[in-house]
């Protein structure tokens, strides 16, 4: 294959937050994940994990969503403030009596997003909740004065607001967030977001519930009712199944290679979703002022043997960083509509970054395809013209997927994956004048290769070997494998 | 179309027949990789004690505790460590 980028052609900016998480009250994410309190005795900075914090640092997470996901839309948000023993504690019955303490809440998840460095995005509550409950907590949050909810905020320890830019406005309110129609969902947004007020210098980005993987028909007639000085943004959610089967999903890390290739199907058709939504949106915001959000995408599985079915804990092989580069690539080349991505989720539950157990922490694959993607953040598109199109023999799926970006200082990133689990691909680049050529790779033995708490990692970042000659490069993506370039 | 989530597709779940499936793969574990009777039944005995253990399930990992006992390998998420 042959490709040629011409680094001066930028199409449109890659927002770091394309590169975001998502952090829910469910399962081992937060509880024992994130935060294990105080008075711990896994290292910890004001009860969160210094392992997990150090390890997102990392890969310099942009944004981290919270607090839900389902749970946003029966949060409420006055149950985790204030003195911690004096929180209201809840038991969910539901598969095992796990007590919700609220030890974690809005104090703790600013800290969180400090501790971080990244934007926090707060997603509110409009299934349960009111319109004063959520304007009470954008007030609590951002307000700098004499009111209500900032003394209440002094009193609880915290003089100065924070800063809050991203705010959901329900979430899956087509399900688990009410079940609504997208005519009464958009009525009710437009209302709610009247009370979501920008006080003290903060700008709310609000976001607007969008559709569920392929429902057209939600995008259509939300936009027709919602404009762009109502919402800044809409979300779409879409999950890779392998099976297809919601009631048998496939394990996470035992799968032959025909389950393994309907994975790769799945993952792919998040592009054609993304492109149709956007004709949607092209059509009721022709000036692009509305961006799309991916907040909620992932490979989705079985749960572990032997765990709760209601944590939605899952391991993570070297499909899933095929899988991840996949999206990723996706997401920058439609980085002119898709503004942030949020992957489900951060630590413990369904494709994370991070698994923990006790003490104990690894990285999955995807952290270091996140983290092979970082020069991507930042960065402006540029258009990688190809001359032929390769599939995987007799699968009808696309073997290769890519991005290129430029940064600030004219180096260029291109990010290439491989899915066929058979076929090297021999690449030809041709960026100009290149100086320099850095490769890094992810590949393993097997496919179903993963990072095993208390073993070596089999699946990790690696140099790489690319070649120049006649000022192009010359690179052999193996089968089953992410390569990344940074070209200078 | 009902459309799903994760709150209603854990709602359609069958609890019985799901701790029977854990029954029956406890029984059938492979026995080079299981821990002796004894070291498992002391294990549980401690769990039992345990104010992290409720219906059977440990809130520190999210494992039932008769599955992650019967692990040769494995031990107690919490810190530090039970067993």
């Amino acid at each position: 294959m042959k490709f040629k980028i011409d680094k001066s052609k930028k199409l449109s900016h890659i927002n770091p937050e394309i590169y975001g998480h998502f952090s829910e009250h469910l399962g081992r994410c937060i509880y024992n994940g994130i935060y294990v309190g105080e008075n711990s005795l896994i290292p910890n900075t004001n009860g969160m994990r210094n392992d997990v914090v150090e390890a997102l640092k990392e890969i310099k997470i942009p944004v981290l969503r919270w607090p839900g996901g389902c749970f946003a839309d029966e949060y409420h948000w006055k149950d985790g403030i204030g003195e911690k023993s004096k929180r209201k504690k809840m038991i969910n019955t539901h598969w095992g009596g796990v007590v919700e303490d609220n030890s974690f809440g809005t104090h703790e998840f600013f800290e969180l997003c400090e501790q971080l460095g990244c934007e926090p995005y707060v997603a509110g509550n409009l299934g349960s909740g009111t319109v004063q409950e959520l304007a009470e907590w954008v007030e609590y949050m951002t307000f700098d004065g004499v009111s209500p909810m900032a003394d209440l905020r002094k009193k609880n320890g915290r003089e100065k607001p924070w800063k809050l830019k991203y705010l959901g406005i329900g979430n899956e309110n087509w399900g688990c967030g009410g079940n609504m129609r997208p005519e009464y969902y958009a009525d009710e947004y437009r209302r709610y977001q009247t009370y979501c007020r920008n006080f003290s210098g903060n700008e709310l980005y609000k976001v607007a519930c969008g559709p569920n993987a392929d429902d057209y028909n939600w995008t259509d007639t939300l936009l027709s009712i919602v404009k762009n000085w109502h919402t800044r943004a809409i979300s779409l959610h879409y999950y890779t199944v392998p099976t297809g089967d919601w009631s048998h999903k496939g394990s996470a890390t035992s799968f032959d290679d025909n389950e393994y290739y309907n994975t790769i199907k799945s993952t792919l058709f998040m592009e054609e979703i993304i492109k149709n939504h956007v004709k949607i949106m092209d059509k009721h915001d022709p000036e692009n002022k509305i961006g799309l959000i991916v907040d909620e995408w992932g490979c989705w599985y079985d749960v572990e043997e032997g765990t709760n079915p209601g944590f939605l804990y899952q391991q993570n092989s070297m499909r899933d960083a095929i899988v991840s580069a996949i999206n990723l690539n996706i997401f920058n080349n439609h980085s002119d509509r898709v503004v942030m991505a949020n992957l489900a989720q951060v630590v413990n539950v369904l494709q994370s970054v991070i698994l923990t157990d006790g003490e104990n922490m690894v990285k999955t694959p995807t952290y270091y395809v996140f983290k092979m993607f970082l020069p991507h953040q930042n960065s402006d598109l540029v258009e990688v013209e190809c001359n032929e199109e390769k599939y995987v023999s007799e699968k009808h799926i696309p073997k290769i997927s890519k991005s290129a970006s430029v940064d600030s200082e004219g180096k260029v990133c291109v990010t290439i994956s491989n899915c066929s689990l058979d076929e090297s691909e021999k690449i030809e680049i041709d960026v100009g004048n290149v100086k320099s050529v850095c490769a890094k790779i992810i590949n393993a033995n097997n496919v179903t290769d993963f990072n095993e708490f208390g073993e070596d990692e089999k699946v990790t970042l690696k140099d790489y070997v690319a070649e120049i000659v006649d000022g192009k490069i010359f690179v052999e993506i193996p089968p089953c494998s992410v390569v990344s370039l940074e070209i200078i | 179309m009902k459309i799903k989530c994760k709150k209603c597709l854990l709602a359609e779940l069958d609890k019985d027949e799901y701790i029977e499936n854990l029954i029956k793969y406890i029984e059938n574990f492979p026995s080079d990789k299981k821990a002796d009777k004894i070291t498992y039944e002391n294990r549980l005995e401690i769990c039992k004690q345990c104010d992290n253990l409720t219906d059977g399930m440990c809130s520190l990992c999210g494992c039932f505790v008769e599955l992650r006992a019967i692990k040769k390998n494995m031990y107690c998420p919490d810190v530090p460590k039970k067993w």
